[in-house]
C-alpha cells in the first residue's frame, strides 16, 4: 500500500508540474482528475470490498506427514475482487509454536496454504487481520473474520524398537468364574464337595463313570498399565505418542483393557485414561494432542505402580522397559 | 505471462478498448493539424484494427502477430508511393503549424497525399499493444507510451489540443489504470471488471469536462503564482504556445485571421522580444489586414498592391518630414517573419522589404535590428496622392450582408452626425465590457456583428474588428492591425511577451496616413503588479531588466488623434472583475460531496462506537447496564425481536434499585448483545451496512 501510495503522489506531483508549465486546459484537466482519483477508486470499488468474504477449511485430522492443506476462499459476489491481504496463524497447541504466513490474493477463488505436518499436534488456523484494498491499492477496509479451524496430525503408530514382553496377552488365559453362571468359556473337573450340582456334567459323568463338572471360566483380567512422558521435544513426543499409539493398539486387538498414565503437564498430577477399544484411545490421543507441554514435567519412570500387573513405560526412540 | 483462455467479454473489451485508442490518436493528429483525412476510413480502420489485434490475442503464439505485421508492411511497400506522400504531407501540416510558432522549426514535407494512408498505418500498433494489455496482462504503461508521442504532439500547440479525443484517450487509459491490478493476475476478471467501470468513468470524465469547460477555461491566478514561483527556482519556459496573439502568426501565411477561432484568451508568459526606444512607445506595429469576409481578416490581395506605384512608401507616411529622428532596438528570441516598428518610420531599413500594405518582411531573418522613426510627424502633401485613391478603393470593403446591419447600428446609436473616427472608436470602446473569457463566436453567426448586438463582451479583437466596420460603413477608410502594446519608460530595455499582443485600428486621413487608434476600454488595461513583474523578470535574460508595466503616455505627436493613454497589456487575469476573482469556485465541493458524507459517516461511527464500548468496559455497574440495555433496544428494534423480561427486569434494577448489579448480571446483559449481534450480521450485506453505519452501529 505504501508502495500505491508513492507511485500516486509522484503521479500526483507529475501532473501539479504539468499544470504549472502547461497553460492549456487539460492540465487542468489531469489535475482535477489526480487529486479525484483515489476516492473514485473508493467509491467504485466499495461494493466488492464489502461483500467480500474469507472463508477457512482445513481437515479436522490427518495422519503425521500426510500432505495437508488449509483451503482460503475468498469470494466477494458477481464484481472481481480486489487485493486481498490478510495473515494465517498456525499455532501448535502441544509447543505454542505459532507460524505466520502472509498472504496475498488477488482474486475470487480457492487457495490451498500446506499445512506442516511432520510433527503431530493441534493445530488452530486462524486469519488475522483480513484486509481486502480499493482497485487502486490506496485504500483498505477490514475484511469479516472467518471461524478459526483446528487440525489434528495423529501420530502414526510404530512399534518399539525392542518390544516388551507381550506373550501374556498372546494367549488368553482364564480362571473360574467366581460363582459360576453363564460363560462362553468352560472347564471341565472333576466333581468337589460344595460345587453346585447343577454344573454337573451328567452325560460325560455317565460316560466317564465319575462325577465331572462344568466350570465357567473368565478371562484373567489384571491391571494392564501403559506409562508414558508427556514431555520433550517434538521429536520426542512423536515417537513417544507414535509407540504409545502402536501399543495401544495391540492390547487393543488382543482384547486386553488396559490404563494409560501420563502426568499432564499443567499441573503435573497424574492422569489416566481406560482404554478398552481403538476409539476410546483415539479420543485419548486427540486429547493428548491438545495438551500444552512443560519442559519441566516430571517423568513417570521411576514410579512403582505395584498394583500393575503389567506395566509398560513408554520411551522415546529407546528400549521400552517393561 | 499466465494467459487465459479468451471468453467474448474479454474479446468485446478488449476490441472496444484498442479500438477507441486507435481512433483517439489518429482523430488528435487529424482535428489538430487539420489533416482533413476521412474520419470513416479512420473509424473503420480504428475498428478492423482493434478486432484484428484481439483476435490475434486468441492464440497463445506471437508468430500469429508477426506475421500479420508482415503483412501490413508488405502492403505499406506495394502501396510506397501512396503511404510516402500520405507521410510527406502530414509532416508538411504539421511542421507548418509548428513553424508558425517556433521559427526554429524548418517546414518539412510536400503538401498532397491522404493522410488517411498513415493514419491508418498508425493505427494498427497501437491498437495491437491495447488489445495485448487487456488480453495478456499487460500494464497500462505499454499503451501511455506508445500513445505518448501522439500526445505530445498534440499538445504542445494549446490552441489546436482536440479536447474531445484528447479526453476519450485519457478515459481509456484511467480504466485500464483501474482494471490494472485485477487484470495483471486474470485478464478475464480484468475484463469482466473493465465493463463495469466502464459507466462510472464516462461519468467522472464527462463530470469533470462539464464542472470546468474546455470553452470557458480561464487559468487561475494561484497557477501562474505557482509557476513564478517554480520559474524561481528552474527557468523553463512554459510548455506549449498558441498559434493566436503571436504578433503577426496568426496561421502560418501571416495574412489571416480566423476570428471563428477566437475564444477566451490564455496566458502563456512567453517572451517574445526585447526592445529599447529612445521615445516612450504605446504600440509596435506588426501585420495590418483590410479584408474581412467570412469572419476572417486577411491582406489586400497581393496582386492589387504589387501592381500600384506609389510616390512614397506608404508606410513611411507618418513619419515624412519629422525632425526629431528617433531610435528603436528589437531584440527577438528567435526569428520572426516580421519587423516590429514603431509609428511614424523614417525609411525602410535595407534588410526589411514591404508586402502587400500590410507589414514589413525581415528579410534577412534578423533577430536584432534597429529602425528609426519620426515623433512629430510632418505633412506628407500630395505625395500620398496616389496612395489615397488606393485607399478608398480597397480600405473600405465591408461584406454586403453587414451593410445594412451596420448602417442600422450607426443611425440607432447617432454615430453618423459624429463622422469621426475617435466618436465612433469612443462610441465602441463604452459599448462593449472588457472579458478575456469571452467564448468564441457561435457557428453562423458574425463575428463583428455578434459582438455590437448581442454579447457586446469581449477583448481587443473584438473592439478592433468592430471599429473597422463601423468606420468603413461610415465612409472612413479602416483597418485592422496587429502588433504588441507596450509600455515602459524610454531608453530602457522592455520585455514583451505574448500576452502583450494586441490588435488595434488605423484609420486612414488624406494627407496624413494611417492614424491608430485603439478603441478597447480603458479599464481594460491593467497596471503591472508587482507579481507580474517578478513573472516577467523571471523569464527574461539576466541583464535585461523588465520595468513595469505602466499605462502609457498618450502619444507625443500633437496630430495623432488620442489613443487610449494605456497601453493593454494581455497579461489581463488581473483586468478580471475582481468580485469574480473573489468568489469562491464551489464546484470542488460538488465532487468532495459525496467522499466527505461517507467519511463523517464513517468517523461517527468510530467515536459513537468508541465511546459506547468504553461506557460498557468501565465505570458504575448500573450505569454499564444502563448503557448495554439502550444498546440492547437499539439491537431489538433492528432485528424486530422484542427483549427477554429478564434483561429488562435488569435495566429496571440497574436504573431505580440502590443495588449495585453483579458482574453476572452484567454479562448476561452482554451476552445478549453479543447475541443479537451475531444474528444481524447475518443479514444480506446491504442491511448489515445500514445497520452498522445508520441505525444500530455494532
Amino acid at each position: 500500500m505504501v508502495k500505491n501510495w508513492f507511485a500516486y503522489l509522484l503521479g500526483l506531483g507529475g501532473t501539479v508540474v504539468f499544470h504549472i508549465y502547461y497553460f492549456g486546459w487539460y492540465s487542468w484537466f489531469l489535475l482535477v482528475l489526480a487529486l479525484v482519483l483515489p476516492w473514485f477508486s473508493l467509491i467504485i470499488s466499495l461494493m466488492s470490498m464489502l461483500r467480500t468474504r474469507l472463508k477457512l477449511e482445513a481437515p479436522p485430522a490427518v495422519s503425521c506427514g500426510e500432505a495437508a492443506y488449509v483451503t482460503v476462499t475468498a469470494f466477494s459476489g458477481f464484481l472481481p475482487q480486489s487485493h486481498l491481504r490478510f495473515r494465517l496463524t498456525v499455532t501448535a497447541a502441544m509447543s505454542g509454536k505459532k507460524t505466520v504466513l502472509r498472504q496475498r490474493v488477488q482474486n475470487q477463488g480457492s487457495y490451498y496454504v500446506p499445512l506442516d505436518t511432520g510433527h503431530c499436534g493441534s493445530y488452530l488456523c486462524r486469519v488475522e487481520k483480513p484486509r481486502v484494498y480499493d482497485y487502486l491499492g490506496l485504500f483498505w477496509i477490514p475484511v469479516r473474520r472467518s471461524e478459526a479451524v483446528n487440525t489434528l496430525v495423529r501420530p502414526v503408530p510404530q512399534a518399539p524398537a525392542k518390544l516388551p514382553n507381550l506373550s501374556q496377552f498372546l494367549l488368553r488365559r482364564l480362571k473360574p468364574k467366581p460363582g459360576g453362571g453363564f460363560s462362553e468359556e468352560h472347564e471341565l473337573r472333576d466333581y468337589r464337595p460344595g460345587d453346585n450340582l447343577r454344573d454337573i456334567h451328567w452325560k460325560l459323568s455317565v460316560k466317564t463313570d465319575r462325577l465331572i463338572v462344568r466350570e465357567a471360566q473368565e478371562p484373567v483380567r489384571g491391571l494392564t498399565l501403559l506409562t508414558f512422558d508427556l514431555r520433550g521435544d517434538e521429536e520426542t513426543v512423536d515417537s513417544t505418542l507414535s509407540q504409545l499409539v502402536w501399543l495401544s493398539q495391540w492390547l487393543c486387538d488382543h482384547d486386553t483393557p488396559h490404563q494409560i498414565l501420563w502426568l499432564d503437564p499443567a499441573d503435573c498430577h497424574l492422569a489416566g485414561a481406560a482404554v478398552e477399544t481403538p476409539e476410546a484411545l483415539e479420543q485419548l490421543i486427540d486429547r493428548l494432542l491438545e495438551t500444552p507441554l512443560r519442559e519441566d514435567t516430571p517423568s513417570l519412570e521411576g514410579r512403582s505402580f505395584p498394583r500393575a500387573t503389567w506395566r509398560c513405560h513408554v520411551v522415546p526412540g529407546e528400549e521400552v522397559k517393561p | 505471462m499466465r494467459q487465459e483462455k479468451m471468453t467474448l467479454s474479454l474479446f468485446l473489451m478488449g476490441t472496444l478498448l484498442a479500438g477507441l485508442v486507435a481512433l483517439a490518436a489518429q482523430m488528435c493528429l487529424n482535428e489538430a493539424f487539420s489533416l482533413g483525412a476521412d474520419p470513416r476510413l479512420l473509424i473503420t480502420a480504428a475498428v478492423a484494427g482493434g478486432l484484428g489485434a484481439t483476435a490475434l490475442m486468441c492464440t497463445r503464439r506471437m508468430w500469429p502477430s508477426l506475421a500479420a505485421a508482415a503483412g501490413v508492411a508488405a502492403v505499406a511497400l506495394w502501396q510506397a508511393g501512396t503511404v510516402a506522400s500520405s507521410f510527406l504531407g502530414i509532416l508538411r501540416a504539421v511542421s507548418e503549424l509548428f513553424a508558425a510558432c517556433y521559427s526554429f522549426v524548418p517546414v518539412l514535407g510536400t503538401a498532397g497525399g491522404n493522410p488517411a494512408w498513415v493514419l491508418m498505418l498508425l493505427a494498427l500498433p497501437l491498437a495491437w499493444v491495447t488489445a495485448w494489455v487487456v488480453c495478456r496482462e499487460g500494464s497500462v504503461a505499454a499503451v501511455f507510451l506508445v500513445s505518448a508521442p501522439v500526445l505530445l504532439l498534440c499538445l504542445m500547440i494549446v490552441d489546436v489540443a482536440p479536447v474531445f479525443w484528447l479526453v476519450l484517450l485519457t478515459a481509456v487509459l484511467l480504466l485500464l489504470l483501474l482494471t490494472q491490478s485485477v487484470r495483471t493476475n486474470s485478464s478475464r476478471e480484468g475484463g469482466r471488471l473493465s465493463w463495469w467501470l466502464v459507466l462510472p468513468t464516462v461519468i467522472l470524465v464527462a463530470a469533470i469536462t462539464v464542472l470546468w469547460p474546455p470553452a470557458d477555461y480561464v487559468r487561475a491566478d494561484w497557477s501562474d503564482t505557482l509557476q513564478t514561483l517554480a520559474e524561481a527556482k528552474l527557468s523553463l519556459q512554459r510548455l506549449g504556445t498558441t498559434i493566436l496573439y503571436r504578433g503577426p502568426g496568426w496561421n502560418s501565411s501571416l495574412k489571416t485571421v480566423d476570428l471563428s477561432v477566437v475564444g477566451p484568451r490564455a496566458q502563456t508568459g512567453r517572451a517574445v522580444l526585447s526592445y529599447s526606444a529612445s521615445t516612450k512607445l504605446d504600440y509596435l506595429r506588426g501585420v495590418s489586414l483590410g479584408v474581412y469576409e467570412n469572419n476572417t481578416w486577411s491582406a489586400i490581395p497581393q496582386s492589387d498592391y504589387t501592381a500600384q506605384s506609389f510616390a512614397i512608401q506608404p508606410q513611411l507616411s507618418l513619419g515624412l518630414n519629422g525632425d526629431r529622428e528617433q531610435y528603436l532596438q528589437v531584440t527577438t528570441y528567435a526569428s520572426l517573419p516580421v519587423l516590429y516598428t514603431a509609428y511614424g518610420l523614417s525609411e525602410i531599413p535595407d534588410f526589411g522589404q514591404a508586402v502587400d500594405d500590410a507589414y514589413l518582411a525581415n528579410r534577412e531573418n534578423r533577430r536584432e535590428y534597429q529602425i528609426s522613426y519620426n515623433v512629430v510627424r510632418g505633412d506628407a502633401g500630395d505625395a500620398l496622392d496616389a496612395y489615397d485613391a488606393f485607399v478608398y478603393e480597397h480600405y473600405l470593403q465591408i461584406p454586403k450582408e453587414l451593410q445594412e446591419p451596420l448602417e442600422e447600428i450607426l443611425d440607432a446609436a447617432g454615430l453618423r452626425a459624429a463622422s469621426a473616427a475617435e466618436a465612433i472608436a469612443a462610441w465602441v470602446r463604452e459599448l462593449g465590457t472588457y472579458d478575456l473569457n469571452t467564448p468564441a463566436v457561435p457557428a453562423g453567426e458574425d463575428f463583428v456583428l455578434y459582438f455590437l448586438t448581442q454579447s457586446q463582451r469581449g477583448y481587443c479583437v473584438h473592439f478592433a474588428s468592430a471599429t473597422v466596420l463601423l468606420m468603413r460603413a461610415l465612409g472612413i477608410p479602416a483597418r485592422y492591425v496587429t502588433g504588441y502594446a507596450v509600455s515602459g519608460a524610454a531608453g530602457e530595455s522592455q520585455l514583451v511577451t505574448e500576452d502583450n499582443a494586441h490588435a488595434w485600428v488605423e484609420y486612414y486621413v488624406s494627407g496624413v496616413g494611417w492614424v491608430p487608434v485603439d478603441p478597447t476600454p480603458a479599464e481594460a488595461l491593467t497596471a503591472t503588479e508587482p507579481e507580474k513583474e517578478e513573472e516577467v523578470q523571471a523569464t527574461t535574460e539576466p541583464e535585461e531588466e523588465t520595468p513595469p508595466q505602466e499605462e502609457p503616455a498618450p502619444s507625443e505627436e500633437p496630430d495623432t488623434p488620442e489613443t487610449p493613454g494605456e497601453a493593454e497589456g494581455m497579461s489581463g487575469s488581473q483586468t478580471h472583475d475582481s468580485s469574480s476573482k473573489e468568489q469562491p469556485d464551489l464546484r470542488w465541493l460538488w465532487l468532495l460531496t459525496l467522499p466527505g458524507a461517507a467519511g463523517l459517516i464513517w468517523l461517527r461511527r468510530v467515536l459513537v462506537l468508541r465511546s459506547r464500548l468504553e461506557r460498557c468496559r468501565r465505570g458504575n455497574p448500573n450505569r454499564r447496564a444502563l448503557t448495554l440495555w439502550r444498546w440492547l433496544c437499539h439491537l431489538s428494534k433492528a432485528n424486530g425481536v422484542p427483549l427477554d423480561e429478564s434483561l429488562y427486569a435488569l435495566a429496571e434494577k440497574a436504573r431505580f434499585s440502590q443495588h449495585t448489579l453483579t458482574e453476572e448480571e452484567l454479562q448476561l446483559l452482554q451476552k445478549a448483545r453479543n447475541q443479537r449481534i451475531e444474528v444481524l450480521r447475518t443479514r444480506p450485506w446491504r442491511i448489515q451496512l445500514w445497520d452498522r453505519y445508520g441505525r444500530v452501529l455494532y
